[in-house]
């Protein structure tokens, strides 16, 4: 699964994106993830799975869905705050078979 | 040619102008008959006769002086019938200019509209400016005054209106015509109903009328006074004012000063002192109330408030002769209360009625005599109770009662002579100045003692006061205070232990210092160890003040919340549209402090200018003054806009349901924010020196630093509840620091262990590592510890919540919880990534934000302030655009 984690200059999301590698080497499946600021989402937007927002950033989430054809989601604040890795994966996941299940 | 009165009026007036010394009480007949070299038998017939004329009074008793009424009637050369109008030269000058243009006015009186608070005197007025009329032969001697009041009517309108316009057949004279070539005074027209109204204007244009049912009209010469409350509403006086050429203004009875107030009681007492037949006797203290309660009213309440009080008193007096004294408790409650008002105008109420005097009211003069100098000084603890006494026997009161009152007052008369006493030592240094140290020495074994048996700690007042005042005993000996015995039995009966305690310790006394020590002594001393545990009566209260914009809906609400809940705490000001800011904001200033109770002001109101004007009369005043805004005149504004736009009905329900939210949600994070910031108070049991030098050894601790430390006086234990009660409305007590422990119910760190602790771990001792964080928080804080290396998190728990709510503040409260917490941890990120020297990448929008958000811009860079500071770093203009951009969310 790759996820691209968006906020306002990519450092939020990386203290986060570190946090959520920690997990995943738990697992055995693949995960890529990858923090990265507003201004540079549609560099790497397309290479992604599913697109997770800081919260801070919540109300972009219209313009990026307009701008690209993948599952996005907003980060719950709390989960963000203490970078609560689980539950963030799991958002990830429901996101993108949600979105499996609409097409 | 002057007469030999006016020159001797004049003399006597003039001698009293230029006296500093205004306590001096007059001059003798002889001194004036020297001075001007009239002969002292005529002299006598003059002063009598001015003393009559109510120009000057004279003192009881031998020899007999005179000296001018303060602000007398006649001083003016008012003629008219206007001359016996309190305050003709004063606050009603205005008005009776006006009142003499209207009736003089050439060829035909004009129209006169009065307008004032509800009995300001307007029938009064109306009836003078008849009488001026007739006086000047403008209306001829038994010209009729017609009165019609329209509040008489409020049912029965039809048949009002047919007074007023039916036509007069031989057993039914309208009203038009009963007024015919004299006055025709309508009270409260604003309750005429619209068509009657109409008629009124009709006829101001015309000077004619319509006769119902027929088109005849008929003419009336009649002069026309109109009046109405100055609450009524504004638009019927603006259609009528536009009609009317004068309008006569009565000012309210709190906007006319003392003096007048004290004209007018005089003038009420001497009414009654007629009527009743007798002279009546008051005392100064009486007189000051009556001059400073609260009397929404005006005059007529203040008329009707004496004449109670003398009834009252007449029906103890009704068959007996002698002294006709009228006391305080004859008066409603709320004359009473006129004394709280007391220290605001002391200077000006000393100066009208000097203490220490008793007056006299007969039918036509005012006489004020002092008490003799022996009765006024040996006022002393004891025989003020023993005049009580006889002042309540002759009263009148049952002997158990009196029992009750005497001993409600001993306890308070003792603890203002207690709390005198107390003033006048600050520390042992000083005391050992006044009271010998053997007694020092004894007062203090006893004490502690007192303390181990009775288990508790004394406050070092009690310590002083009680030196002070065996010092002061055992200097006059020879005066014996006088307890009753009743009094004694009481005190000892309620307090055996103490007293058989107390005994020891003026046996003792007596032994060692070899006087001898009366009862009452032990008593007193009695009452000094248990009374302090029942200081804390007092009358001060808060009050609620409430405002708002229009001509009553204030007084309206005020109204309803006095007579639901009878506590009497809720005042109004109806602040009308079109009233000056400046003359409005002088208005509240003086009901805020007539309303003023002690405890400060809760202000309810209803549209923005209001809280600043409130806020400003709390820094003039230095009242505490509280606000909540209750924004239903927005609303209603609101609602009427949307209305006129052409919305839909619950679209303009939804969208104003939407706003109101905002005001209320915005007012309520206001409050919290306000309690959001955390003190530490510092105590100090003698004053305020070591609160002081406790206060600078805690700021040593950089932790300690940046937390506001408060330094309070702890001798006085009722002003320091007060004081921490205040800061505790704004703000959290975290710690409190002192000798002993106030049991405050605030967590208490003795000063012991201050001091025991090294500077640096100060904030150790205080917990502020651990103290600001609720649960959810420390989660995040270890979480943010564990991922930013260069950041000192306890930094960031001290400061950044502060911006946050900062932020959210600028936001408007448009940031979600989510929002704040994502901009939480993206600014603790960003003091990461500027410590560790990595650059922040190039906001490219921040050109365009820079010009579009200026104001966001500084204010973001003001916020972050307290963390560039704390950290020691800058942030660039890309941070903050970001930060800006989320919370613009651009």
């Amino acid at each position: 699964m790759r996820i691209l984690l968006i906020c306002a200059s990519g450092m939020s999301t990386g203290i986060l994106m570190r946090k959520m590698v920690q997990e995943a080497s738990k697992c055995t499946s693949d995960f890529e993830i990858k923090a990265c600021s507003f201004q540079d989402y549609e560099f790497y937007g397309n290479d992604f799975d599913v697109i997770l927002l800081g919260p801070q950033l919540s109300y972009k989430l219209k313009v990026i869905e307009e701008n690209i054809q993948i599952p996005i989601g907003v980060i719950p604040g709390y989960d963000f705050a203490i970078g609560n890795a689980k539950a963030i994966f799991k958002l990830a996941e429901e996101l993108i078979s949600k979105a499996r299940g609409q097409k | 040619m002057k007469s030999n009165k006016d020159t001797v009026y004049e003399f006597i007036q003039n001698y009293f102008k230029l006296r500093v010394n205004r306590e001096e009480f007059g001059l003798s007949t002889i001194f004036i008959a020297e001075q001007l070299g009239i002969q002292r038998s005529n002299l006598s017939a003059i002063l009598n006769k001015l003393v009559e004329e109510g120009k000057i009074e004279k003192s009881i008793g031998r020899p007999v002086l005179y000296k001018p009424i303060i602000g007398g009637l006649n001083t003016s050369n008012e003629t008219s019938c206007f001359k016996y109008l309190i305050g003709l030269d004063a606050s009603l000058k205005n008005a009776v200019q006006l009142a003499k243009a209207a009736i003089l006015y050439p060829q035909k009186s004009l129209t006169s509209l009065i307008t004032g608070a509800p009995g300001t005197g307007k029938s009064y007025f109306a009836k003078l400016m008849y009488e001026f009329a007739v006086e000047n032969e403008v209306l001829e001697n038994k010209a009729p005054f017609v009165k019609l009041n329209c509040r008489h009517y409020i049912d029965t309108f039809d048949l009002l209106h047919k007074e007023l316009f039916s036509e007069s057949t031989y057993d039914f004279t309208n009203l038009f015509d009963r007024a015919n070539n004299g006055v025709l005074f309508i009270d409260h027209f604003d309750l005429l109903p619209p068509l009657t109204r109409t008629q009124l204007i009709d006829f101001l244009e015309t000077k004619t009328y319509q006769v119902i049912g027929t088109s005849t009209r008929i003419t009336c010469s009649c002069i026309l006074i109109l009046a109405c409350d100055d609450n009524a509403p504004q638009t019927i006086l603006d259609s009528f004012a536009q009609k009317i050429p004068i309008r006569v203004i009565l000012p309210s009875l709190n906007r006319r000063t003392l003096e007048e107030r004290f004209q007018l009681i005089q003038h009420f007492f001497k009414i009654e002192a007629a009527q009743i037949g007798r002279t009546i006797e008051i005392n100064s203290e009486l007189l000051r109330s009556l001059l400073l309660y609260e009397c929404p009213h005006n005059v007529k309440q203040l008329q009707n408030d004496v004449k109670i009080g003398c009834a009252n008193a007449y029906v103890r007096y009704m068959r007996e002769e002698g002294h006709f004294k009228v006391f305080i408790s004859d008066f409603e409650s709320y004359v009473r209360k006129g004394f709280l008002y007391y220290k605001k105008y002391r200077d000006e109420i000393e100066h009208i009625i000097p203490q220490s005097y008793h007056y006299a009211f007969s039918s036509n003069s005012m006489e004020r005599s002092k008490l003799s100098e022996q009765e006024h000084q040996k006022q002393s603890f004891y025989d003020e109770i023993n005049t009580r006494i006889v002042e309540l026997q002759s009263r009148g009161i049952e002997q158990s009662d009196i029992h009750q009152i005497i001993s409600d007052e001993m306890e308070s008369s003792f603890s203002k002579y207690r709390t005198a006493l107390i003033k006048q030592a600050v520390n042992k240094e000083q005391l050992s100045k006044l009271v010998s140290p053997k007694l020092i020495s004894y007062v203090e074994n006893f004490l502690n003692e007192a303390s181990i048996r009775y288990d508790v700690i004394y406050p070092s007042s009690i310590f002083y006061g009680l030196c002070l005042h065996l010092n002061s005993t055992l200097n006059k000996l020879d005066r014996m205070p006088l307890l009753s015995n009743e009094q004694i039995m009481e005190i000892v009966e309620v307090n055996k232990d103490a007293y058989a305690f107390c005994l020891r310790f003026t046996r003792m006394l007596e032994n060692k210092l070899n006087i001898k020590l009366p009862i009452d002594e032990v008593v007193f001393i009695t009452m000094f160890l248990t009374g302090h545990l029942e200081e804390r009566k007092s009358e001060a209260s808060s009050v609620v003040l409430i405002i708002m914009h229009g001509n009553s809906a204030a007084n309206s609400i005020a109204e309803t919340v006095n007579s639901l809940v009878k506590c009497d705490n809720a005042y109004a000001y109806d602040m009308s549209l079109d009233k000056p800011m400046q003359e409005a904001y002088e208005d509240i200033k003086d009901k805020i402090e007539l309303i003023h109770r002690g405890k400060g002001i809760i202000v309810i109101y209803d549209m923005g200018s209001i809280k600043t004007m409130c806020e400003n009369i709390a820094v003039e005043t230095g009242i505490e003054i509280r606000m909540i805004n209750v924004p239903i005149t927005l609303i209603a504004l609101d609602t009427s806009r949307k209305i006129s736009m052409g919305n839909s009905m619950d679209a303009i329900v939804e969208s104003v349901r939407r706003s109101t939210s905002v005001y209320i949600d915005a007012q309520t994070l206001k409050n919290t924010n306000l309690k959001e910031g955390e003190v530490i108070v510092t105590l100090c049991n003698t004053g305020m020196g070591g609160a002081n030098q406790l206060m600078h050894y805690l700021r040593k601790n950089p932790s300690l630093d940046a937390i506001e430390i408060i330094p309070l006086a702890q001798n006085d234990r009722l002003k320091l509840e007060v004081d921490i009660r205040q800061i505790q409305e704004l703000k959290t007590i975290r710690w409190l620091v002192g000798t002993y422990d106030p049991n405050l119910s605030i967590p208490f760190i003795p000063i012991s262990k201050v001091f025991e602790t090294e500077v640096d771990h100060l904030d150790k001792l205080f917990n502020y590592e651990t103290n600001e964080v609720d649960g959810e928080y420390t989660v995040i804080y270890e979480y943010l510890s564990e991922q930013l290396k260069h950041v000192d998190i306890r930094k960031l728990k001290r400061f950044l919540p502060n911006v946050i709510r900062d932020i959210r503040r600028e936001a408007q409260n448009k940031l979600s919880r989510d929002q704040e917490l994502g901009l939480f941890i993206h600014i603790a990120c960003s003091i990461n990534r500027i410590l560790s020297h990595e650059r922040c990448p190039i906001n490219l929008q921040k050109e365009i934000i820079l010009t579009k958000y200026e104001h966001t811009f500084k204010a973001v860079i003001r916020m972050l302030k307290p963390l560039e500071r704390s950290f020691d770093l800058i942030f660039s203009d890309d941070e903050i655009a970001n930060i800006v951009s989320i919370i613009k969310q651009l």
